[in-house]
Formats: structure tokens, C-alpha cells, sequence
């Protein structure tokens, strides 16, 4: 059983880096040395996240992110490195719910800003339905384009209302594409699917101070339908007259939802990340555990990572590792692929280990572990000879393609051929 | 926990970190920013500005994004109140709180963890929060009242490392009187101001090949003569002090007698108190 130990290892990075040695990517082991091997972080944009207290976050232009997520498990919040694609906002104003944007479905009620919000603003509303004859709602108009499955997401909080409900309407069609209810307990929510609507709800996040974001899929989207964002502060009883929170409304022309996009930031520009990587190809693993927020969008053409391919992901030799229907490693050498994939579906937000073995012969093998659990080892397939060197000398993190990954960590080694259990191992003892 | 702590990474010195940058809300001449971590001691080399009671700031733009996870001030600071935050867009948007304290102002025993820090005996202050990583730090002191403005020596925020039980014998008391004296022809001796300076040995017995990996970059820093704050035990922060390394070859090695690297690192308190 091959043992990994730091003189094996090339790079780390990732979230769990951050907190344990300083920052999000070190050479070999660890911190060893002053003169320091750094990431090279582009993002044209702004961008946003949730910080360890549990509250967003904005990072500006080029500046990585660490994301905290909250351990379903521990219930602690753990550090990861926010990696994400290109995301184009479809909510005119997902802030301003008091824009002419929204108009009112039916009733009579208030929209109230100003409120407090998960981001230390005042941009919050709070939205109240003061006609105990009609259901109050109001509504916004999602330009989609292209038909299926679209990513939504929401911020609420509990007001006085017991019940808040939150839509995506195809108003042509009469059918709710997206619909969640959230029954409210001491501020705390359960949701479910409204009945009769499509969609799934993906997750729902817990943000400091009473916030909670609700993340989802909406189904069977029809772009050439009048295709509304409903936001409904009480249940669909007409003589309720109670009020609930909202704030950043969100819909994306993707299937999975990403990271809040505010009204300054229609269009979230692609991460990449650079590490030098001046090695020449031999055997090596490389080890990320991250957790899947949507990579399978985009099939066949995302990158979690790549080694060589050059800035356009078009150079030979290189090796990367893509999701077409599934993970799999990809050796290109001068236009011959070789390719080692593994079987198994992540859901979204599960918890992903994936290891990547190529030999000195260039035989490739990827191992899979979902959320802790028993790995599952894809069959060994594709030697080659290995080149003498790759394309260029860097080591690429996301940056092409629809990745979305909160990375927890990365380890890039060498020589050695582990298991999963290998690495987990090293993790522990580090 | 019982266990040492060492702070050695600092994010506010423009030594250790090159591509960090200060800025204050004020700065006077010959009391400039930079001072607070420039690694003299004396109360005369501080940061302090002109404008009386007024909120002073200090901010440290990094080059990438850092964890850090313990804060330091030096003994001489006039600082009643400090707010320490953390951003990812130079403060354009509202900060990330890490603490609003009102420092302790008498020296008792207390853990680094505690809520309010630890004043150590020697008249520093240091508080141990849950790891941040961000790219902008800020220090903020609010107005203190009329008349009266902020002055801070030394300041570390950093990463600290925990390496574990530190080798036998460690005594983190034991001291050298530093004095001149001459002794008189009937055999008494004259003696000058003397100080007690604290020396000894930290003794480390990693206990596997990673745990040495992690400790090879602070013992690098301590390597370059950088001052480290000790704080023998985590939960008696108040017997913290500062120290620089002795000259002579150290550092840690493997010994046949044991399979993973272990060593002294000697050390001699750096500008102890004068009293």
C-alpha cells in the first residue's frame, strides 16, 4: 500500500489550506518556505460569498473567495475557495423589489426597504399583505433564453407571517416552473415543493441574522413564455394579513444557481486560477475534495483542472480532468486521448473526493467518494507514453466551462500511486 | 488545552510580507505606520497622529489572502477600545466583524481565548479569535474623548502555530540578570540598572513528518532573527513575552534515538521590560 508523505507532495490548496497554513495554496506539504509559491486569481468582476459569521461577503475584482459552508453534519461552517464560471443575472431587479419591475399580482400591500440585509446593507424589503381580501403578491418578469431547466435562488426571512411562498411562473402556460413553501418555526424554515409545482428545492443555506437562502431548480422552463418571479408574503389564503422578508432574488440561464448576484453585478466574469507547476510529467495523483454546485452544466467542456493546455485549454500534452455525463481524466498527448472515467452521479452540494492515479506509463485511474462515503474505483484505462514535458508549466483551476466548485482541497503529488484511503491518511496525519 | 502558542508571522510587517501595504487614517512624522511592526520596543517608536479624539484607523492590504487567527499589541500602547475587521473589497462594502473589545486593563491570569484578551505581566496585550482569511485587515480605535488620541508600538496579526508539548525541560521563567557591575577592592559589588531577561530553550519532538513540515515556515521566520511572541501556555496567556533567536547553529534534526525531527530552538527575550 503505497504511503504518501510530504516529500511526495508537490501542491496543496484549497479552503482547508487557507485556515491551516495561511493561505490558500503552499507548496509541498507545507508553509516551508518564505519565498512564497503563489496563485495566480483572475475574475473580471466582483463577486460574492458568506464569511465565517455566516453573513455575505463581497470580494472585489481578482480577489479569491473563502467561502464557508455549513457542515450539515457538525453543524460548523468550513472554509472552501469559491470557483466559479461565468453568470449572467436574469432578475431585473433582484433587489429593488419597489421598482416598477414588480408589479402587484392582486391586493392590497406594502413593500417597505430599507430593512437589514445578509450583507450588512439596508436592502432588504419587507413585503406585507394588509388586504384580509385577496392573497397579496408581487411579480417580475425572467427573460429566459433557451428551454429547460433554469437555477433560482432567493433570500427570505420570517416576518409575522407563519408562511412565505416563492415562485417561478410561467404565467403563459399557467404552470409554476419553481414553487417553494417555507413554513416558519421561531424563524427557522422547513420547505417543500408547493403542490402542483415543478422544480426541485436544491438547498437552503442558513445566512446570519434570520436569513436563509433558498436554492432550486426550475423545470420545463419555456424562454418564449412569459416567465415570472413571484414572491408571496403569507400563504394562498386571502384573508392573511401578515408580511415576510425578501432580499436578492436570482435566476440564471444554467441549470444549477451560483453565488448571489446583486444589482451591480448582472454578470459574474469566469475564475480561473493559475499555479506554477514546473514539473515534468511523470507518475503523479492528484486529490480534490470539493463539493458539487453544478459542474455537470456544461458538459464535456468544463475543466476542474488541467495541467499544460495552455491559457485556452487547446495546448498538448496536458491532462485534465472534465464531467461528461461523468467525471473522467483526459491525457492528451499530440492529439491522442487517453481517458480514465468513473461512474457515479454527485448530487448537488454533496460532498466530492476525487482522485486521479496516472502511472509512469501513463495508465490512469480515477477513484470517487460521495459525502464520506465507501469510494467507488473507475477501471484503469488509457497508457500512453508519457511526454517529456507538458504543454506549458502550470497547474489550472477551473476557468473553463460552467465549473462550479467550492474547493475544500487539492493535492497534487508525485511518484506514488495511493488510494483513497492513502490520502485520506495523509490529510488526518497533516 | 495547556499548550504553547507561538506568533511569529506578521501581516503588518513589511519585512516578512514585502508586498503588504499600511495606511493609516493619520500618520505624524517620526511617528509613522510602519513603526508598529518594525520590531523595536521602546514606547518612543510608535504610531500615533496629530488630530485629537477622532477615530484613528489602520489598515493592511495583502497580497493574497491570509489567515490569521491571534493579535498582539505591545506593552506602551494607549488604545482603550480596538475593533479589528476584515474585507475582500478594501472596505467598500461592510466589513467582516471579527471583535469590538474593550482592552483589560490590569494584568490577571487568563486564557488567549478569553473575550476581552489577556494583559501580560509585562503590560502587552493578545487575544487568540476563530481563523479569518481575507485579503484586507483594519484595525479601528474609536474617539477616545477630548484631549486624548491613540498610540500603538507594536502590533502582530498572524497565523500562529500550536506545535504541541513542548520538549522537557522548558521553563519559560528562566532568566539572566543583565547588569554591569564592578566589584570594589572589599569585595562588594557596584552594580548599573539591571534587567531581568528571560532565556532558555524551546524543545521540539514532532511527532511526524507533517507535523514538521507545518513548523518548518514560523521556525524559518524565527530563523531570520524575526521576534516571536511565546505564550507558554495557552491558558495563562498573561505570562507571554517576546523573543528573538541566539546566534549559534540550532535548529531541529533527526537523532538516532528517535525517528522524527526534533531540536532546541534557543531563544533570549527580545527588549525586555526595564524596572
Amino acid at each position: 500500500m503505497p504511503e504518501i508523505r510530504p516529500q511526495h507532495v508537490l501542491l496543496q490548496a484549497g479552503g482547508e489550506i487557507a485556515a491551516r497554513f495561511g493561505a490558500f495554496v503552499i507548496p509541498g506539504a507545507g508553509r516551508q518556505l518564505i519565498e512564497e509559491f503563489k496563485e495566480a486569481h483572475t475574475r473580471a468582476s466582483i463577486a460574492t460569498f458568506q464569511n465565517r459569521d455566516g453573513r455575505g461577503q463581497v470580494a472585489a475584482v481578482d480577489k479569491p473567495r473563502p467561502h464557508w459552508i455549513r457542515n450539515a453534519g457538525s453543524g460548523l461552517f468550513e472554509p472552501y475557495w469559491w470557483l466559479e464560471s461565468l453568470r449572467a443575472q436574469l432578475v431585473p431587479d433582484p433587489e429593488n423589489f419597489g421598482a416598477a419591475g414588480w408589479t402587484t399580482v392582486a391586493g392590497t400591500g406594502t413593500r417597505t426597504g430599507g430593512q437589514a440585509d445578509p450583507f450588512g446593507g439596508t436592502s432588504a424589503y419587507l413585503i406585507a399583505d394588509t388586504d384580509a381580501a385577496n392573497v397579496f403578491q408581487i411579480q417580475e418578469i425572467v427573460a429566459f433564453t433557451g428551454d429547460g431547466t433554469k437555477g433560482v435562488a432567493i433570500f427570505v426571512k420570517a416576518g409575522s407571517s407563519g408562511e412565505t411562498n416563492v415562485r417561478l411562473r410561467d404565467t403563459t402556460a399557467g404552470a409554476d416552473r419553481f414553487g417553494v413553501k417555507v413554513t416558519w418555526t421561531a424563524g427557522v424554515p422547513t420547505t417543500a415543493v408547493i403542490g402542483g409545482a415543478g422544480g426541485a428545492i436544491l438547498a437552503v443555506e442558513p445566512w446570519g441574522n434570520g436569513w436563509y437562502r433558498i436554492l432550486g431548480n426550475a423545470t420545463g422552463v419555456v424562454a418564449a413564455n412569459t416567465n415570472q418571479f413571484i414572491l408571496t408574503p403569507t400563504n394562498f389564503t386571502a384573508s392573511s394579513v401578515a408580511d415576510s422578508y425578501f432580499f436578492g432574488a436570482n435566476a440564471w440561464n444554467a441549470l444549477y444557481p451560483s453565488s448571489y448576484q446583486g444589482p451591480t453585478l448582472a454578470t459574474k466574469q469566469l475564475e480561473s486560477v493559475v499555479l506554477p507547476f514546473p514539473y515534468a510529467p511523470e507518475a503523479l495523483f492528484v486529490y480534490m475534495k470539493f463539493r458539487e454546485r453544478g459542474n455537470a452544466d456544461g458538459v464535456g467542456v468544463s475543466r476542474l483542472w488541467r495541467i499544460g493546455s495552455n491559457a485556452d485549454g487547446l495546448g498538448t500534452p496536458a491532462l485534465y480532468v472534465t464531467y461528461n455525463t461523468q467525471y473522467g481524466t483526459r491525457l492528451n498527448v499530440g492529439g491522442n486521448i487517453t481517458s480514465g472515467v468513473i461512474a457515479g452521479t454527485p448530487a448537488y452540494d454533496d460532498i466530492v473526493e476525487l482522485l486521479v492515479t496516472m502511472a509512469a506509463n501513463g495508465l490512469m485511474q480515477c477513484t470517487l467518494a460521495l459525502n464520506g462515503g465507501a469510494p467507488s474505483v473507475g477501471t484503469a484505462a488509457g497508457a500512453q507514453t508519457l511526454p517529456a514535458a507538458w504543454s506549458d508549466a502550470n497547474f489550472y483551476l477551473a476557468g473553463m466551462g460552467a465549473v462550479l466548485t467550492p474547493l475544500a482541497r487539492l493535492i497534487v503529488g508525485r511518484s506514488v500511486q495511493p488510494s483513497l484511503a492513502d490520502v485520506q491518511s495523509y490529510i488526518a496525519a497533516s | 488545552m495547556s499548550d504553547p502558542v507561538l506568533l511569529i508571522e506578521n501581516h503588518l510587517s513589511i519585512t516578512q510580507f514585502g508586498l503588504h501595504v499600511l495606511t493609516p487614517s493619520e500618520e505624524a512624522t517620526g511617528t509613522e505606520a510602519y513603526r508598529v511592526a518594525d520590531g523595536r520596543r521602546s514606547p518612543l517608536d510608535r504610531w500615533t497622529g496629530v488630530t485629537l479624539n477622532v477615530e484613528y484607523s489602520l489598515k493592511w492590504a495583502m497580497d493574497r489572502p491570509r489567515a490569521a487567527d491571534v493579535i498582539w499589541c505591545d506593552r506602551g500602547y494607549v488604545c482603550p477600545r480596538l475593533i479589528l475587521e476584515y474585507s475582500d473589497d478594501n472596505f467598500a462594502t461592510p466589513a467582516q466583524a471579527v471583535f469590538d473589545i474593550t482592552l483589560p486593563t490590569a494584568s490577571m491570569p487568563g486564557s488567549i481565548d478569553s473575550a476581552f484578551g489577556v494583559r501580560t505581566e509585562e503590560g502587552c496585550w493578545i487575544k487568540r479569535f476563530p481563523v479569518r482569511t481575507a485579503s484586507y485587515g483594519r484595525i479601528r480605535i474609536p474617539a477616545m474623548g477630548a484631549g486624548l488620541k491613540p498610540s500603538i508600538v507594536g502590533l502582530m496579526v498572524g497565523l500562529s502555530w500550536t506545535p504541541g508539548p513542548l520538549r522537557r525541560p522548558f521553563g519559560p521563567d528562566r532568566n539572566a540578570l543583565v547588569v554591569n557591575e564592578t566589584p570594589t577592592d572589599s569585595g562588594w559589588l557596584g552594580r548599573g540598572r539591571a534587567v531581568k531577561r528571560r532565556e532558555g530553550s524551546l524543545g521540539f519532538m514532532t511527532t511526524s513528518e507533517c507535523d514538521y513540515a507545518l513548523g518548518r515556515y514560523h521556525i524559518d521566520h524565527f530563523d531570520r532573527g524575526r521576534p516571536m511572541v511565546i505564550v507558554p501556555n495557552d491558558e495563562q496567556a498573561e505570562r507571554s513575552f517576546v523573543a528573538v533567536r541566539q546566534p549559534p547553529v540550532h535548529g531541529l534534526s533527526r537523532e538516532p534515538s528517535y525517528y522524527y525531527e526534533q531540536g532546541e530552538l534557543p531563544y533570549v527575550e527580545w527588549e525586555p521590560r526595564r524596572r
